[in-house]
């Protein structure tokens, strides 16, 4: 990173190589889109090259970047005006979230469920779908998922077991084709 | 601590960031209370199928390959934008008023210009080669001006005329074709790249920017050569064009569009001979000169014998319909249509449908016409061979040329041509046919290479067809190495080959000297992901090969391996050997024994992003290194389930001094301190071997009453000695019979100890 705040371009690649793919990902799973992902990488990229020289190298890289691919997704999304589906529009159109989880063991989910898993994450809202990615995807703590979207870590928690429960609910109801 | 509590700290328990005493309360909990139990478990359950399902989701989406190019690009322009900042800052107002004015006006016209800079040298370029496009209207000259202008653009640009064909399929027009040459010339860029460019699509001017050519010097460096082209051509006072002959019409090589030659036209041969049109004709391609007067061709063209070597074929196949002159012959290329010329075929009442014949004849871009058909016999049978102008025979020569020497006769010359001015070189012991010449249809011969694509290979004397069952190899420094078919057309023209061929297929093809580089000693520097590689060599610090689809590997411990797989097989610290060229790794093998591996047990004591420590060894955790839960397989952990507390077997290699893991393998809890000392080893169950079987990825061995394993260079083998001494062993270690202690994943044995 200080090779790159110096305006190494080598370094600028050496960095793209290792997390070029990884940010992609993390963008199209959070829109759904990979026109907008491929913009939004360039995005993140960008501001990696300009703002390097703020990044702490006593600190860890991921985090940072983390922050760095949260904060152009909420620019964008507030950018948006259409707002995308969220749960509460989607229960009108027969999805209705569980109002509360009882218990999970009832829902033992099968090998073959990534269908209606799939399904499941598209229905959480933009903000549940950020954090199940942040946590289960890159790995991150909830103290390091709080820092990066500046909430705290209760915040993050009730998102994470509230898509957690709808997740776990919608899959299983997709799966016994309710 | 109620249940309540506890299911709130689910998440913090797995991912380790509950304080150490709520750490250990949340397990006693866990251990006393059913309810709680199950819930935590089908809670991980559902976690860890989030997981998975999101790596699943990210595993088909990846970024575009441009996307690197676009990035940079606006990272240097923003770098530019810094540096000169302080000098625009006072303009940026004006310039934003100026901007909102124009943009309105002018956005629209840029398009694939981009920009208005781009746009003004777009203009520029444009404007020469409409000027130099001008002159191609009137037809016979037009035709020829253009022939003569395309002939010299395909020359610069480097191209075959099958490259040249190709791209007029892209879309790309013959002036798009000549201004690319004129930019390749003038930048030292791949004509690829610049093709790439224009079917992307970008205008001219932007192409030529991008490529290093300023607004101010776009006029010199482009668009003045190809003025001055049209000026060369306009003042020539004699023109050259390669073409085919019919009937007083021609076509050129590089130009589709057939020209026709006024009736009143006599053509005549070098010496000054006179010829008739038929005669030319018999000559199939001719290089025909035009005297120029007052910019227009004269009546009396000289006649050449024609170069076209790229166009010569010949090929085997049954007719299956004979007309007027002409008969449809299925060949292995397709149906054929095979012109017979009257007079000059003498198999003409004997040919039926249905009937085996050869084919030999000239392919002019994407139009072919076979002029000499023979019974596919004619080896057996000196006396049925057809008697062409191309054979040798009575009437190969133009009756009205008076050269005997032969020298006028048309190139390239057939596979049965006459022995004496055939330069290739027979070396097996092959067929021959009745005139004693080789015969190349099934023979092996030494020749030179003319052109190479993955379905055909055209050598000096003829071509042939390449199939799934030809092997290529190139010899390089005393060792052969096989290429894939798909990277063939790397090959550089004039190759020296040696060509083995059955029925006109080539069998096998080894190159001797190629254009291609090869790196020794690579060695994996501390990454290798997918389909790159990172190495460094004695001379480059540091170099990404791209390991591309077509790259064939082998001699990898002398087992062939996919491409795909190569990565199961490399790891940090090995030293290659890649066949390279222009960044792309084409084969690449081991050039020493890979490195044994080691291995690490213990409890992870501390954990970042970029490694980890067990037995307070720091152990580097790469973008390669693979994460596995024990007994749940290849790849079922991601390397967040691995944390501090965890057991875990790290199987490493040392790169520089330093510790980089390839594995890690996060063992499961309650396994009492599994390969925590020679004591547990033991511990591992004891299978004896049955059979050893060497196959493509490794060993497989086959246990008496036990599971069937493969052991690659990843298994880590000890020998125990006396109970507690350990040193490392290899797979020649393994014997039939053999009782040995066994940990294995996913039918991988991830290590085997052998006590004698």
């Amino acid at each position: 990173m200080k090779r790159i705040a110096k305006g190494d371009e080598d370094a600028f690649r050496c960095l793209y190589d290792e997390f070029g793919a990884y940010v992609f990902k993390i963008v199209a799973m959070q829109l759904h889109d990979n026109g907008k992902a491929e913009e939004l990488t360039q995005d993140v990229f960008l501001k990696i090259w300009r703002f390097a020289s703020k990044y702490d190298p006593s600190r860890p890289f991921k985090p940072w970047l983390s922050r760095v691919i949260s904060n152009e997704i909420i620019s964008y999304r507030r950018a948006q005006e259409e707002r995308t589906e969220s749960i509460e529009e989607l229960a009108e159109t027969g999805y209705t979230p569980a109002e509360e989880m009882d218990s999970y063991r009832d829902r033992q989910l099968s090998d073959d469920i990534s269908y209606e898993l799939q399904n499941a994450v598209r229905i959480l809202t933009d903000n549940q779908r950020q954090v199940v990615v942040m946590k289960y995807y890159e790995g991150l703590k909830i103290r390091e998922i709080a820092d990066s979207l500046g909430i705290g870590e209760s915040a993050v928690k009730a998102r994470l077991y509230t898509a957690l429960e709808t997740l776990s609910t919608t899959a299983q109801r997709g799966k016994n084709g309710l | 601590m109620d249940c309540k509590k506890i299911r709130e700290e689910f998440i913090e328990y797995l991912e380790g960031s509950l304080p150490k005493g709520r750490h250990e309360a949340f397990e006693k909990h866990l251990a006393d209370c059913r309810e709680c139990k199950k819930e935590f478990e089908s809670f991980k359950t559902l976690t860890e199928k989030i997981t998975k399902h999101l790596e699943s989701q990210a595993s088909s989406l990846n970024p575009p390959a441009m996307l690197w190019g676009k990035i940079l690009k606006e990272a240097q322009s923003s770098k530019k934008h810094r540096k000169f900042s302080f000098l625009l800052k006072p303009a940026i107002g004006i310039a934003a008023c100026l901007a909102i004015l124009l943009a309105g006006v002018f956005t629209p016209v840029f398009g694939a210009e981009g920009n208005l800079i781009n746009y003004i040298s777009s203009n520029i370029i444009n404007s020469a080669a409409n000027d130099l496009e001008s002159i191609y209207q009137d037809e016979q000259s037009g035709g020829i001006y253009k022939a003569v202008a395309i002939d010299k653009a395909i020359q610069d640009a480097g191209l075959t005329d099958e490259q040249y064909w190709d791209l007029r399929d892209k879309g790309l027009t013959d002036k798009d074709i000549l201004i690319a040459a004129y930019i390749k010339n003038n930048t030292n860029t791949e004509f690829d790249n610049i093709v790439g460019l224009r079917l992307a699509p970008w205008g001219w001017g932007r192409i030529a920017n991008h490529l290093g050519v300023s607004v101010f010097s776009v006029d010199p460096a482009i668009a003045f050569p190809i003025i001055e082209r049209k000026r060369m051509i306009l003042d020539a006072s004699e023109l050259e064009i390669n073409a085919e002959v019919l009937d007083h019409t021609i076509v050129p090589m590089n130009f589709g569009g057939p020209i026709p030659v006024p009736e009143d036209t006599s053509p005549m041969d070098e010496s000054g001979n006179p010829m008739s049109w038929e005669e030319v004709k018999m000559m199939g391609c001719a290089r025909m000169r035009f005297e120029m007067k007052h910019g227009a061709p004269g009546p009396r063209p000289i006649i050449m014998p024609g170069h076209c070597p790229n166009e010569y074929f010949e090929t085997t196949g049954n007719i299956a319909d004979i007309g007027e002159g002409i008969a449809t012959v299925q060949t292995p290329q397709g149906p054929m249509q095979v012109r017979f010329i009257e007079g000059e075929t003498a198999m003409m009442g004997e040919i039926g449908e249905g009937m085996p014949i050869r084919v030999k004849g000239l392919r002019f871009g994407p139009r072919v016409i076979a002029r000499f058909v023979a019974p596919m016999d004619e080896n057996k049978n000196g006396q049925s061979q057809p008697k062409s102008p191309k054979d040798g025979g009575s009437n190969t020569q133009a009756p009205s040329s008076g050269n005997k020497t032969g020298e006028n006769k048309p190139t390239p010359k057939s596979p049965a041509n006459s022995g004496t001015k055939d330069t290739s070189k027979k070396t097996g012991t092959g067929n021959k046919n009745q005139s004693g010449t080789p015969d190349y249809l099934n023979s092996t011969f030494e020749t030179t290479l003319k052109n190479i694509s993955e379905t055909k290979i055209t050598t000096d004397v003829g071509q042939f067809l390449i199939n799934q069952n030809t092997l290529v190899t190139v010899k390089f420094d005393g060792n052969e190495f096989a290429l894939h078919p798909k990277i063939l057309s790397r090959i550089a023209k004039n190759t020296k080959l040696t060509v083995s061929t059955k029925n006109g297929v080539s069998t096998a093809i080894l190159i001797t000297n190629t254009g291609f580089s090869i790196k020794k000693l690579w060695m994996i520097k501390d990454d290798f992901r997918n389909m790159r590689l990172l190495c460094v060599d004695e001379t480059l610090a540091e170099k990404i090969v791209q390991l591309i689809p077509e790259t064939l590997a082998s001699d990898f411990d002398g087992i062939q391996i996919p491409s795909q797989e190569i990565f199961q097989e490399i790891r940090p610290g090995n030293t290659l050997l890649v066949l390279e060229y222009k960044n792309q790794a084409l084969h690449i093998a081991h050039a020493d024994k890979p490195q044994p591996p080691e291995e690490i047990r213990g409890e992870i004591s501390e954990k970042t992003g970029s490694f980890i420590v067990i037995n307070g060894k720091q152990i580097n955790i790469i973008s390669s290194t693979e994460c596995e839960c024990a007994g749940k397989g290849k790849g079922s952990c991601s390397r967040n389930e691995i944390n501090v507390g965890d057991k875990a077997v790290a199987i490493v290699f040392k790169i520089n001094g330093k510790i980089v893991a390839t594995k890690v393998v996060k063992m499961p809890k309650g396994m009492g301190g599994m390969g925590m000392g020679q004591g547990d080893i033991k511990k591992l169950p004891k299978f004896q071997i049955e059979s050893l079987t060497r196959t493509q990825n490794g060993i497989q061995i086959t246990f008496k009453d036990g599971p069937v394993l493969l052991v690659t260079p990843k298994t880590a083998i000890k020998i125990i000695k006396n109970g507690t001494e350990e040193r490392p062993g290899s797979p020649e270690d393994l014997k039939t019979g053999m009782m040995v202690g066994v940990e294995f994943s996913n039918r991988q044995a991830i290590q085997i100890i052998i006590e004698p």
